[in-house]
């Protein structure tokens, strides 16, 4: 168990994105995707941070792609999901969904004196 | 939605629609090289569709991203010369700290501008004069980034170079410091003593200072160099 993989938000997004985008997955595509689906506008510095740590990690895979002149010549860098990050991605969810069984967070009222009410 | 790459004409691209020329190359600059090819080419393309419709707010985005992307790597890829170059100014801060407060009532008493002109620019000189311009140009750019990577016989150059600077340095200060003894000894005589030989024998003593103080800088440098070279030698030999 200790050997598992876990992913933090961010990382959790992001490979779902490059999921959703296939085989067209790269910084520009994931970042307006992730800004429009999920309202998370990030910038490029932080976008990248989090994809070279998630290739590192071994849960993603990147190879350059096709040089165009309205990227002044320079190449793409293609992301794809590896099994492991496919993995990843499911222990996830399953934890989360463990997490929120039996919670119904909008009924519940947000704060009594003291503390969170039952 | 997805985003569609901006149209454009074929050719190069027009020098009024480049984004920010300091900032490419500042995230040239910082970037670790597998990332240059798709960051540089990721701020271009949204840059140009942005321009279409206002140059300087996509002037705008791209410093700001340009500056947010150097924040994340800067860490990363230039870590060793900030402390680097962070170890060289606090050296240098500290020295006019102690200066300040051993003088303080006169803060410009460690500052000659003939003392200057007899140790840097000769230290230099003869630096270049015994070994190469070239050699001068990749002292300068291994001091802006010293990365493992390069030829041992590139590193040797360097590290000599920076050890000549620093010997010239500290041996052209003792030179002048004489210069300033034989002038005072000259010049004293029992009426002037009292009044000139404190501060003749001061002004004498800084170009020693000087030249102390650039054999320390110089002596860091050139332990830079070795450092990097161990470090890039050993690189070499687990890939080969």
């Amino acid at each position: 168990m200790t050997q598992e993989k876990f992913i933090g938000e961010l990382e959790q997004m992001l490979l779902l994105c490059v999921l959703q985008l296939k085989a067209d997955a790269y910084g520009t595509q994931i970042r307006s995707f992730l800004a429009e689906k999920a309202k998370r506008d990030l910038s490029i510095g932080a976008l990248y941070t989090t994809l070279e740590r998630l290739e590192q990690k071994g849960l993603l895979s990147g190879r350059l792609g096709e040089a165009t002149a309205e990227r002044g010549g320079r190449a793409k860098k293609y992301y794809s999901v590896t099994g492991e990050g496919r993995l990843a991605l499911q222990r996830s969810k399953a934890a989360l969904e463990q997490l929120w069984q039996g919670l119904a967070l909008l009924q519940a009222p947000l704060f009594s004196q003291g503390g969170f009410a039952e | 939605m997805k985003w569609s790459p901006p149209s454009l004409p074929p050719g190069p691209l027009p020098p009024e629609m480049q984004p920010p020329l300091i900032s490419q190359l500042v995230l040239e600059w910082v970037l670790p090289e597998a990332l240059q090819e798709p960051v540089l080419g990721d701020l271009q393309e949204e840059f140009i569709q942005r321009q279409q419709h206002n140059r300087q707010r996509a002037c705008w985005w791209y410093r700001r991203q340009a500056f947010t992307t150097c924040w994340h790597f800067l860490h990363q890829t230039k870590g060793e010369w900030l402390m680097f170059i962070f170890s060289m100014l606090f050296f240098i801060g500290i020295s006019v700290w102690a200066m300040l407060v051993s003088a303080p009532d006169n803060p410009l008493a460690f500052y000659d501008f003939i003392s200057l002109v007899l140790i840097f620019p000769p230290a230099l000189l003869f630096a270049v004069g015994a070994t190469s311009r070239q050699t001068l140009q990749r002292a300068i750019a291994f001091l802006f980034d010293p990365r493992p990577g390069a030829e041992p016989q590139d590193y040797q150059q360097i590290r000599h170079f920076f050890q000549l600077m620093g010997h010239s340095g500290l041996l052209l200060g003792g030179f002048s410091t004489l210069i300033g003894v034989i002038a005072i000894a000259q010049q004293t005589n029992a009426d002037n003593f009292s009044s000139t030989i404190g501060p003749a024998t001061a002004v004498c003593l800084l170009t020693l200072l000087y030249g102390a103080a650039l054999k320390t800088l110089c002596y860091i440098a050139a332990e830079k160099v070795r450092f990097v070279a161990d470090a890039s030698a050993a690189h070499s030999d687990m890939q080969g």
